[in-house]
């Protein structure tokens, strides 16, 4: 796997990180487009971001989303995430980062924003 | 002499649409093609670099990928264009083009996108109202994670005549 925050095309590099790109999560949701067809995989996607605010590394690892048909227990909260949300560039999404760093500020308050915004469209 | 598209310190080992590519690039990106996911169409494109010599599918649904596709829009740069060179953010697909301002103007080929823009298709179809006066009955195709597969589904229904046409 990739590097987590080398993005493909630019000069972001985990030895010259800026304020953004110290953090796993926040580099991969800032910005990012939330892409999804039904409000059965809105749901989804609140769960796991609320999930991401709530939880604990140990409890967010156990914890499956439904997929895109709405089959339940087949993604983890990182799947999940790449298969809805477009980073803003070619930005791996590194699992063992992931947990280490999503209870972060910086990840907090991306994960935040994107979770105010699919509440926005659920309402 | 041709070079490496990403790569130039490294020849060339094959041409993937269009371009030339090392070695480590051809054989990540022939395995990244494998895990698009089934409803993803086209699928031979629809995978980015990471760094690393890391190749894997574009993150997302695909579905402003496959209206991009079809209508050949090229918008965005590197970082929003598929293998192919064809867009995949539905922002950006939209991006710049009029708005429709009623269901009852709306025609063939125009871009349909869901209210919070998370989600694009083509109308393929606009049929007479059953009752006149009533809007028309709009079909828009789409790239569909739900259903698995390239739809076709009513605007009033399916989408619960919600969304936003753009020309």
């Amino acid at each position: 796997m990739a590097i987590l925050v080398a993005c493909a095309y630019c000069a972001c590099s985990p030895a010259a990180p800026s304020a953004t790109h110290a953090n796993t999560v926040a580099v991969y949701l800032d910005g990012a487009e939330r892409q999804s067809e039904t409000d059965l995989q809105r749901r989804e996607i609140q769960r796991a971001l609320h999930d991401m605010l709530e939880k604990s590394p140990a409890e967010l690892r156990q914890v499956r989303y439904a997929d895109y048909s709405g089959e339940v227990g087949r993604w983890s909260v990182t799947e999940l995430l790449r298969h809805y949300f477009v980073p803003r560039a070619g930005v791996a999404l590194d699992e063992r980062r992931f947990f280490e760093e999503f209870r972060e500020p910086a990840a907090r308050a991306v994960i935040q924003r994107q979770l105010d915004a699919v509440n926005r469209t659920l309402q | 002499m041709a070079k490496c598209a990403l790569h130039p310190g490294r020849p060339p080992a094959a041409a993937i649409l269009g371009k030339d590519y090392c070695r480590q690039c051809q054989l990540g990106i022939l395995e990244a093609r494998g895990w698009v996911h089934k409803h993803v169409q086209p699928k031979d494109c629809f995978v980015w670099y990471e760094g690393n010599d890391s190749w894997l599918p574009i993150d997302g649904t695909g579905c402003a990928h496959w209206v991009a596709h079809q209508m050949n829009i090229r918008a965005g740069g590197k970082g929003e264009q598929c293998l192919a060179g064809l867009t995949f953010r539905v922002k950006t697909l939209v991006s710049g083009r009029p708005r429709c301002s009623s269901p009852s103007l709306v025609r063939v080929n125009y871009i349909w996108a869901s209210p919070a823009m998370d989600h694009v298709g083509i109308v393929v179809k606009v049929a007479d109202p059953p009752k006149p006066g009533d809007p028309p009955k709009i079909t828009i195709r789409h790239d569909s994670s739900a259903q698995g597969r390239v739809a076709d589904n009513d605007f009033a229904t399916y989408f619960k005549g919600r969304g936003i046409f753009f020309r």
